[in-house]
């Protein structure tokens, strides 16, 4: 393990970023199924999100980790914790999420590298509550949410400022977990 | 779904917790003397890492690494609480201060246990440590056992 804050768990190595990410993870930008609920990225963009990560990391202690396999497949894509990045009725909030490369999804990682990104925002990052969102037709999203313990109220459910309202992708859905119920499982 | 491993500082509270706890097993198990090894200096310690049960994020172990000089690293206060032995969770702390050390540029990894102890000379006999010459300030301390493992960068 490297530079704090880091964690592993039993598949996985969930690691601040390093320049040999930013290849892999801009590829994993680019792919449509992977960003199927969100817009595909260019490699500028991509860089600037790593780059957004690890100030995460230096100001709040807690960011979004580039994730690898320790099987040895190496970047698989990131997971972990950041600030909700625009504002909405339940913001400020902390959010979990995840994006893993095609090839990496059904293997149940999204919920070990989630659980453990969970896990360190009650323990060490001593957040009371933490979000997850995911937009309506993001089914595969919210079944991981739904398996970490997490639970939505649909009163919660707002539309995603950053698009239009007519968007399809624009109605969002709010899955919350607090310290407490995370405790008490 | 096992455990998962933190790095922390060498101070965190739950880490000194469980530090404390290793502290008074030695005494009880080696007559350990704490005033006499109050263990490193926070500035020595270049890693320190938890282990929390993946289901209950129960802190239930630690380990720490130590510079010794640019190519020997040492492993210091392995400790897993009592209810919790038994699961390999020694060994996956280990292998991940084996891993860092590497990234730092290790060659080698020593550590000190006491002769006491037998369930942590297995854990370490396991994990490819072989016997050494008590070495640094352990060098006088008879019930002390020392190891040492050369690592490789695919040993990481």
């Amino acid at each position: 393990m490297g530079d704090p804050p880091e964690l592993r768990t039993e598949r996985l190595l969930m690691r601040r970023w390093r320049d040999e990410d930013r290849e892999p993870f801009a590829v994993l930008n680019a792919d449509p199924e992977v960003m199927e609920f969100l817009a595909t990225r260019n490699r500028q963009e991509s860089d600037d999100m790593i780059d957004r990560f690890e100030l995460s990391f230096e100001i709040y202690g807690f960011g979004l980790w580039a994730l690898e396999a320790l099987d040895g497949g190496g970047f698989i894509g990131l997971a972990g914790l950041s600030n909700v990045a625009f504002t909405a009725p339940f913001t400020p909030e902390v959010e979990v999420g995840w994006r893993l490369a095609r090839k990496e999804w059904g293997k149940g990682y999204a919920t070990e590298a989630g659980r453990a990104a969970l896990t360190f925002g009650f323990t060490r990052a001593g957040l009371d509550e933490i979000v997850g969102i995911a937009p309506h037709g993001n089914r595969r999203h919210q079944r991981v949410m739904e398996r970490l313990g997490m639970h939505r109220d649909p009163a919660d459910d707002f539309t995603h400022p950053a698009l239009p309202s007519d968007d399809p992708l624009a109605p969002h859905m709010l899955y919350r977990l607090t310290d407490r119920e995370h405790a008490a499982r | 779904m096992g455990v998962i491993l933190e790095t922390a500082s060498w101070d965190d509270p739950v880490g000194v917790r469980l530090r404390r706890e290793q502290e008074s097993e030695a005494v009880e198990c080696c007559g350990a003397d704490p005033a006499r090894d109050p263990g490193p200096p926070a500035a020595d310690v270049d890693l320190f890492l938890l282990a929390r049960d993946a289901e209950t994020a129960v802190a239930v172990g630690c380990a720490g690494l130590r510079r010794l000089d640019e190519t020997t690293y040492e492993v210091e206060r392995v400790y897993v609480t009592s209810a919790w032995r038994g699961r390999r969770i020694g060994e996956v702390l280990l292998r991940a201060l084996e891993e860092a050390a590497v990234r730092r540029g290790a060659t080698r990894m020593r550590l000190e246990t006491g002769s006491g102890r037998p369930a942590s000379v297995r854990l370490y006999e396991r994990c490819g440590y072989h016997r050494i010459e008590r070495f640094g300030h352990y060098a006088d301390r008879e019930r002390s056992v020392c190891f040492e493992r050369t690592l490789t960068a695919s040993a990481a």
